[in-house]
């Protein structure tokens, strides 16, 4: 088990390796931020002053071991706009990302599971029509639009809840509803076909015969199992939420990372895209262990099947 | 018989007697005078109306009530014979200090001495919070107008600072700003500002002298980033600080008269003066994020791509606000400002043409500040002179009847009218100037314009690239007005491929010269000056970009840099805009206006063309206004 985390730790170091060094020179390949910065008024003599300044007349890959190097320190350079350090930046929207991350896994893990075990063992029945419904509806239904038809609806017609912005626990509703919607129902969709796969095996027919209760069955012995592709999938899903989502952040005036992101690429700020990115890539990767190591755990099989 | 005589005589003696008395009492009583023995309010303040209870006798009758000079009675009521109650209105420029109260009726005049005091007007109290919702509060949160991404928020920089100098837009005067005066040497190489004393920097950071204007002058025209410093940058030979209040700037060459123009126009580049103690004692980065100027607000908190957070100061030279706080949030989505302006939870956001007519519809108040700000303008590229590698002698766009035809082939007023719901006035311009009006936009007509393309030789037409450019402070009616030209083109037997893109993909290729064939067009914030530049910029053979060659402009251009004065510079300026439109070298399409829906609590905004950015939000009152807002300037 030891050896296992540690060969994933290096091959996650690797991958925001080769992440920064593919997002380093793809930023550069689409334009000059120097035109971003001055605009086409200013003449060349300034514009070559910007590059001196900023460092961008330095070969690329000189360019690029300043940053790995400035990286590794817990440097990740100052915006190109307004001269911010990125880490601020980043660390100033992070956690607005993160409270509605959480709050929306919670909300979307906790009713995903309850929709999809409820689907299960009334498989066939309203409430499994129900649920595939809200499940294919949560799919299939932008965010942007169900945001908006929330806004509309609660907050300018019924005047109930606040529109946009962070602020108290009612701030979280309308984004959370909006952005949970599709995580809910990939984990209803998910939980119910791996409920429906383990209710149907030999073990569950055994503690029925056995005259064990079905509650106890569902809830003791079938979900243990049938969690453990939703606990993976969930963890992943998280650490989707934890990169922003630019469309709910942008509708519901969310100031999160999402946004960031969005504004950095728009003006080519490159140590910002740079910072994000590498935010991006460490959370993924880090979600991507955690899932590998929750499955490991949950599921003995798998341990089994390294050790023979 | 005697006996009853006597009765009736002694009754009617008594009578007598009871009728006279009575009579003699009512009259006794009707002879006292009127008093007067208090007042309430007992204070008023110039240009203030206000109902006033007098309390006191015999106000029956009253035929006439006083407050002295200054104070007009326009009624009063006797509301019983011991009050009256006056409406009166104190005139704003009625002197300070106690007037006697005078209630006249026919028996006389009561008075009370120094009963009423007219006051001095109370200093200005700013209240209440403004919000507003805007769709980016700027790509850069920092506030030192030297490092970029400071015009990106001229708004806020326009309220927590003020400028050496501000420009009068109907006259193109530089009036005074936090210099009071200013006096350009007879030989036209030096000019020394004097500065307004007693003007104090936030939080205690002491007054602003010509050191802090000095520090800040300096630091902008040694900025490689600083907004449009080249006019002002090629000028400035070194500054000085013969006193306190004394800021000198000397030339390299007799153009002293020159400078005073540069900082007033364009907003003087955005050059707030800064506090040098304290950026010496915090540094620049800690005094970009926290910035100390002497505006009629003061940051309290920004962050990037959330909100702004603004306090008003008490007493301010240029204008006390009327709101206490300023908030500006990033609102992205058109939506959900519309819904936040809706349910109530901002005061202020910008919206699209069509939102504002649906929101006029639903008895919204819509707002147009700065009315015509921006201008839509179209090019056609490839106009290059004959020696760059890039030349096509065989493009259309170098004939004049093609791009005469292209331009006869616009309807404009329907642009204005359809797409811009008819918030925007066609142009004849590509820029907005103080003599636009003078060039009538070019007429619709599309069987002159076919027979024009028949006339250069393309009586089949001709394909060209239309390119829908996509950037932030592109108009969003850019998308439908890009379609609504490839339609008025191809009516006249044009074909023009739209292709949407970001400018930035482009913008290398275009300053490389390498777009040829191409017409692609954006929205410009009108600018007043300094338009030599402008044209400089893009219509010129050292332009950055070349959108229209003409050697005569060249020769104008050459000619413009050796003039001293602005006077004498228009006159040429004027002669290069001649020259473009006679020839159609651009597609000049409509002035569009900056639109905003309010709610009930704000009242006057009006467009202040002095003030920075031209949006002047610490220029607006409540509704109904305190009472505390002054004019500037």
């Amino acid at each position: 088990m030891q050896r296992y985390i540690i060969s994933r730790v290096l091959q996650g170091i690797l991958t925001l390796v080769a992440l920064s060094l593919v997002v380093f020179m793809a930023a550069r390949a689409t334009g000059d931020p120097v035109l971003l910065l001055v605009g086409p008024d200013a003449p060349e003599e300034q514009r070559e002053a910007i590059r001196e300044e900023l460092g961008l007349n330095k070969p690329l890959i000189t360019q690029y071991l300043i940053f790995a190097k400035n990286a590794i320190k817990g440097d990740l350079g100052t915006a190109i706009r307004g001269g911010e350090p990125v880490s601020r930046m980043i660390m100033d929207r992070f956690p607005a990302t993160v409270k509605l991350a959480l709050a929306t896994s919670v909300f979307a893990v906790f009713l995903g599971l309850i929709l999809g075990i409820l689907c299960a063992i009334k498989k066939n029945k309203a409430v499994d029509w129900l649920g595939r419904i809200i499940a294919v509806l949560g799919q299939s239904l932008p965010s942007f639009w169900v945001g908006i038809m929330l806004m509309l609806l609660f907050s300018v017609a019924w005047g109930i809840l606040p529109v946009a912005g962070i602020g108290g626990p009612t701030h979280y509703i309308l984004p959370v509803l909006a952005g949970g919607g599709f995580l809910l129902a990939g984990i209803a969709r998910l939980t119910r076909s791996s409920m429906l796969e383990v209710l149907g095996s030999d073990y569950i027919t055994f503690a029925r015969a056995r005259g064990t209760s079905e509650s106890l069955i569902v809830l003791k012995h079938a979900l243990r199992n049938a969690a453990i592709p939703v606990v993976t999938f969930a963890v992943v899903l998280m650490a989707f939420m934890l990169t922003g989502s630019i469309v709910i952040e942008t509708v519901f005036a969310w100031p999160g990372v999402g946004r960031l992101a969005y504004q950095s690429i728009t003006s080519r700020d490159f140590p910002v895209i740079q910072g994000i990115v590498l935010l991006y890539g460490a959370i993924f990767v880090f979600a991507n262990l955690l899932a590998d190591i929750l499955y490991v755990w949950l599921d003995p099989r798998i341990r089994y099947q390294r050790a023979a | 018989m005697k006996s009853k005589r006597m009765k009736v005589f002694v009754a009617l003696v008594l009578v007598c007697s009871l009728v006279t008395s009575v009579f003699l009492m009512a009259c006794a009583k009707e002879e006292v005078l009127p008093t007067i023995t208090s007042i309430n309010p007992n204070q008023g303040q110039p240009g203030e109306t206000l109902d006033v209870t007098i309390t006191g006798t015999n106000f029956t009758g009253a035929t006439s009530v006083s407050f002295g000079a200054g104070v007009l009675v326009n009624s009063f009521t006797v509301d019983i014979s011991t009050q009256i109650t006056a409406d009166i209105t104190i005139a704003a420029d009625a002197t300070t200090g106690a007037r006697d109260i005078l209630v006249t009726t026919a028996e006389g005049t009561g008075i009370l001495a120094s009963g009423f005091g007219v006051g001095e007007a109370p200093p200005a109290k700013p209240e209440g919070t403004l919000r507003v919702a805007l769709d980016s509060i700027g790509a850069a949160m920092n506030f030192l107008p030297w490092v970029q991404g400071s015009t990106q928020i001229a708004y806020v920089l326009g309220m927590i600072g003020d400028l050496l100098i501000y420009v009068d837009h109907e006259t193109l005067e530089p009036i005074p700003g936090l210099a009071e005066s200013w006096e350009i040497s007879q030989d036209n190489y030096s000019v020394t500002f004097h500065l307004r004393e007693g003007v104090q920097f936030h939080d205690g950071w002491g007054e602003m002298t010509s050191a802090d204007v000095k520090f800040t002058f300096d630091k902008c025209i040694e900025s490689p980033v600083y907004a449009v410093p080249v006019t002002l940058r090629g000028l400035v030979d070194r500054t000085e600080t013969p006193g306190p209040y004394e800021f000198t700037v000397y030339c390299k060459e007799p153009f002293a008269q020159l400078v005073v123009s540069s900082l007033a126009t364009l907003h003087g580049f955005w050059m707030t003066i800064c506090c040098k103690a304290y950026i010496d004692s915090v540094g620049e980065q800690e005094a970009g994020l926290h910035p100390i100027g002497t505006g009629p607000y003061k940051l309290v908190e920004a962050t990037l791509g959330d909100k702004i957070v603004l306090e008003a100061v008490d007493e301010h030279w240029r204008v006390v606000p009327e709101f206490k706080w300023a908030i500006f949030t990033e609102v992205p989505e058109e939506m959900t400002r519309v819904a936040m302006i809706k349910r109530g939870e901002v005061d202020i956001a910008p919206v699209s043409t069509t939102s504002a007519d649906t929101l006029e519809g639903q008895g919204w108040d819509i707002v147009e500040c700065p009315p015509e700000a921006y201008d839509e303008i179209f090019w056609m590229y490839g106009q290059y002179p004959s020696d760059l590698p890039t030349y096509d002698p065989d493009l259309p766009f170098l004939k004049k009847k093609v791009r005469e035809a292209m331009n006869l082939a616009i309807n404009r007023q329907e642009i204005a009218d359809t797409i811009f719901h008819g918030h925007a006035v066609p142009v004849g311009l590509p820029d907005s100037t103080t003599f636009s009006d003078e060039y009538e936009p070019y007429p619709y007509n599309p069987d002159q314009a076919r027979e024009l393309l028949e006339e250069a030789g393309y009586a089949n037409g001709f394909e060209f690239e239309l390119w829908n450019a996509q950037y932030m402070g592109q108009a969003p009616e850019m998308s439908e007005l890009v379609l609504a030209l490839a339609g008025y083109w191809e009516a006249i037997g044009l074909t023009p491929n739209v292709y949407t893109y970001s400018l930035t993909q482009k913008y290398y290729d275009m300053m490389q010269r390498k777009v040829v064939g191409v017409v692609w067009g954006e929205s410009r914030i009108a600018s007043y000056e300094p338009w030599y530049s402008r044209i400089q910029t893009y219509y010129s053979s050292s332009a950055v970009i070349i959108s229209y060659y003409n050697p005569e402009i060249d020769t104008l251009l050459a000619q413009i840099q050796t003039l001293p004065t602005l006077e004498e510079r228009y006159v040429l300026v004027r002669e290069c805009y001649d020259i473009m439109y006679d020839e159609y070298a651009t597609i000049p399409i409509c002035s569009a206006d900056r639109l905003w829906v309010v709610s009930d609590n704000v009242g006057e905004w009006v467009s202040i063309p002095h003030s920075m950015s031209l949006l002047n939000f610490e220029y607006i009152t409540h509704s109904p206004p305190l009472g505390t807002f002054r004019l500037p300037f």
